[in-house]
């Protein structure tokens, strides 16, 4: 009997695990040649409510190309109360983001190549750039920004290291997809 | 016909056994695939919300959950012994906690990720950043902030109102936003 593979493929590439738990998928845009792999949990369902009668876009999360979504991690999209009504707000990572195991990535955007270790935790708003390293185990504080080309770790997160202006290529994440 | 089932997969364990028993106030908000195992019962109160996949295990002993209360996904909890686990109302729990505790005080937030060693009794408004883990048997007093790797501090900030008020925003907003699946609950 043919085995099922476990991961579903869709038209853009990306490769979904059929343990993975994706809520909302109505409100998650994938970039395509993603992976999620089993046991990661995404929220699409807690998106920004309008009141009736106002345009809104229904996205809650997007994910760009080659990102890499571990074992066991969690995006959630951050939630606050602004003008007096709570809500939840969008979440956006770019191309070439690496989530590792068991992260809780609550972040308001997360830029291009940009690796997340094991059990790290994102705060709520946090707002990381391109070319960022975080060690694993690091917890970031909500509302938090992460400037671009530094390593990170500790707890609460902070700039440990600069990385070096190759840090795009170690980053990269096209070899990763292949062996999926 | 046989009595509708959960969907299998959903709660892997407690698909096939019973529920314990369930006292759950209709105002209550349930997700799909929340995990109740155990056979002592399972008391929640009104206006709670349970994100999908949270677990609660009653095999030690009973679980009481007060009103205006949020359980996230991933996370657990579980009886610690006879005496039973209590939460109290305005308890805020984030995603990936371990919650073996006796006691959370009303008005408390745990935190993303954070572990709550066996029989561990929190007071009132405390604040459990990430990570933090409390040890067995812990006694943690009112306006306990347990922060970084081990620091603690006292909150003098006074502002316990205004959590609740925010928490009560935060439910009516989740109300709206998720479905209610408590029917599948009902024996």
């Amino acid at each position: 009997m043919a085995q099922k593979s476990e991961y579903i493929q869709t038209e853009t590439g990306n490769k979904v695990s059929r343990k993975s738990l994706i809520i909302g998928s109505q409100n998650i845009i994938l970039g395509g040649k993603t992976i999620i792999q089993a046991d990661c949990c995404i929220r699409g369902d807690l998106r920004r409510l309008v009141p009736q009668g106002q345009n809104a876009t229904a996205v809650a999360i997007a994910v760009g190309r080659y990102c890499f979504l571990s074992k066991g991690s969690l995006l959630r999209p951050p939630s606050k109360t602004y003008r007096g009504q709570f809500n939840y707000y969008p979440m956006k990572l770019g191309d070439h983001v690496f989530i590792g195991e068991g992260s809780v990535i609550e972040a308001a955007v997360i830029g291009s190549y940009v690796n997340i270790g094991k059990n790290c935790v994102i705060g709520k708003f946090t707002i990381i750039k391109d070319c960022v390293r975080i060690e694993d185990g690091t917890v970031i504080a909500p509302n938090s920004v992460i400037p671009s080309f530094s390593s990170v770790e500790g707890h609460p997160g902070q700039v440990v290291e600069e990385l070096p202006e190759t840090a795009a290529e170690m980053l990269e994440l096209k070899e990763l997809y292949k062996t999926v | 016909m046989a009595p509708p089932r959960q969907r299998p997969g959903a709660a892997s364990s407690s698909s096939s056994a019973p529920l314990p028993p369930l006292s759950i106030d209709p105002s209550v908000l349930l997700s799909d695939a929340i995990s109740f195992s155990g056979t002592f019962p399972i008391t929640i109160g009104a206006n709670t919300i349970l994100h999908p996949r949270c677990k609660l295990n009653s095999t030690e002993g009973p679980i009481i959950v007060g009103s205006n209360c949020i359980v996230s996904e991933k996370t657990q909890l579980i009886a610690p012994d006879a005496d039973g686990l209590v939460l109290g109302d305005y308890v805020l729990v984030e995603v990936n906690c371990t919650i073996h505790a006796a006691r959370i005080g009303e008005g408390t937030s745990v935190e993303v990720g954070a572990k709550l060693g066996k029989a561990c009794r929190i007071g009132n408004n405390c604040t459990l950043s990430p990570l933090s883990t409390v040890p067995d048997g812990e006694v943690l007093p009112d306006y306990t902030v347990l922060y970084g790797e081990t620091h603690r501090r006292l909150d003098i900030s006074n502002t316990a109102a205004a959590r609740n008020e925010t928490l009560l925003a935060h439910i009516d907003c989740l109300k709206k936003l998720l479905p209610n699946k408590a029917e599948k609950y009902n024996r």
